[in-house]
């Protein structure tokens, strides 16, 4: 059936059919493989993107749900903020994660990254323990932990500063 | 791995949803955090799939006379942020994890009927009750009647589940989920909802106790609730509902819990909830 969404800001038509889930719509029909898979059971989080401004396992939905709404994987985070506000042309979150190496292998940072964005909409200045409770949905099997929860917050405040939220949306009265 | 074939529906109001399920082999897709995963593993193959987010009938949640109604298809979020009772927003706080929580409903948790579901527990201790709709109409099932068995309801093949319905939160009242976590997967090892309510003299007028994790299905304690009944739920009183919260039951044993250790999380669990609903309502 046909499928038609917007992914990273771009409209998107495609035929699929209703079984293929949104990871393999967007990793084989799109190409974007940025967003990984590294389970099959919908606990490891690595396949997580943003649906409406919200993070979802892309492994736990059927692309047709998808219909109509706003995909935003990690490919298209950094234009969700200015370009000004960038580092090295990178959003705030990734360029954390760039400086406190809040990545070994890299395999599980797509999906870190996008939750990360959906935590820090939701509570601009996480304390680190609210940190691994709002990531306690993706798994970093070589449990790099501590940076990233050092680069989460160290975003924060870089978003905080710039007065915006992950999604590149003004906020204010969050500064501390 | 990608789920088997179906046919792909996708109703607009809640009568075409009804219809839809006419389909053979028909299934209904609420939030799929439940659902998807046991088709992609293909335990479940559903042969027609009736994604029910246009329907929107199924949500909200709103004051119904002396109930709240929360509508089905409710996600786990938002009952999270403003359901009625501590018991029932810190069950769903504790589902998942947040990227399910996003997604998932409360429509589905009940109707998966999953042996160690948080949300179950919570509603059971709220005395909550069921609507469901099927080509005959509707009808109302109250929750302890609903779960007869893993992952079994007593839905009928016809039937939506269209609505979730708790008593508002009267004066003196307090609620309280508290689990034990499978480190691993976050499920319940133990999980216990206690609802109590009191009169002005301190007299305990409504107990309601939901245990999940423990049995084939989440259960209502009904032996522990009557004994705290017209008591002052004083340390000895609760040492005795203690005492009934696994009566009747069948206490699963497996790789991450022996019986006899549930058991014991069981009863402490249970105290911490019926401690911590208490002095919300005494607050």
């Amino acid at each position: 059936m046909m499928i038609e969404l917007k992914v990273n800001g771009r409209a998107v038509r495609r035929d699929a059919e209703p079984r293929t889930l949104l990871v393999d719509f967007l990793r084989e029909d799109l190409a974007l493989t940025g967003t990984k898979i590294g389970c099959d059971t919908s606990q490891c989080g690595a396949c997580t993107v943003l649906l409406d401004g919200h993070a979802v396992k892309s492994c736990n939905l059927l692309a047709v749900q998808a219909q109509g709404k706003h995909v935003v994987t990690v490919e298209g985070l950094k234009d969700l903020v200015p370009e000004k506000l960038r580092e090295e042309g990178l959003h705030p979150l990734q360029a954390a994660f760039w400086n406190e190496h809040a990545l070994q292998c890299g395999f599980c940072t797509p999906g870190m990254l996008m939750s990360a964005c959906d935590l820090l909409l939701e509570n601009p200045d996480p304390s680190p323990d609210e940190v691994r409770h709002g990531l306690e949905g993706n798994l970093c099997r070589c449990t790099g932990y501590e940076p990233i929860v050092i680069g989460v917050r160290r975003a924060g405040k870089s978003l905080r500063d710039a007065g915006i939220t992950p999604l590149g949306t003004p906020r204010e009265g969050v500064a501390k | 791995m990608t789920p088997e074939e179906f046919r792909y529906m996708r109703p607009g109001n809640l009568a075409e949803a009804v219809a839809a399920l006419a389909e053979p082999g028909a299934k209904l897709l609420s939030g799929g955090q439940s659902l998807l995963p046991l088709m992609r593993l293909r335990f479940a193959a559903p042969k027609a799939l009736v994604d029910l987010q246009d329907v929107a009938e199924l949500k909200g949640i709103e004051e119904r006379g002396s109930e709240i109604r929360i509508g089905a298809f409710t996600r786990h979020v938002d009952v999270a942020a403003s359901a009625p009772w501590q018991a029932l927003r810190e069950a769903a706080e504790q589902t998942g994890d947040r990227q399910v929580r996003r997604l998932g409903t409360i429509g589905g948790a009940v109707s998966h009927a999953d042996p160690a579901g948080d949300l179950p527990a919570a509603l059971l201790a709220l005395g909550a009750r069921v609507e469901l709709m099927g080509t005959s109409g509707r009808r109302s099932v109250p929750l302890d009647e609903f779960f007869v068995g893993p992952l079994m309801t007593a839905a009928q093949e016809d039937e939506v589940l269209e609505s979730v319905f708790v008593p508002a939160e009267g004066k003196d009242s307090g609620s309280a989920y508290r689990k034990l976590r499978q480190e691993a997967s976050g499920f319940a090892l133990v999980g216990v909802a206690a609802r109590l309510q009191f009169d002005s003299a301190g007299t305990c007028q409504a107990a309601g106790i939901g245990v999940t994790g423990v049995g084939l299905a989440p259960y209502r304690a009904g032996a522990a609730e009557e004994i705290l009944l017209g008591t002052l739920v004083g340390d000895a009183d609760v040492e005795k509902a203690l005492g009934a919260i696994l009566e009747g039951v069948d206490v699963a044993a497996d790789a991450y819990a022996s019986a006899e250790y549930r058991s014991d999380m069981c009863r402490l669990f249970a105290k911490r909830a019926i401690e911590a609903a208490k002095s919300q309502a005494r607050a």
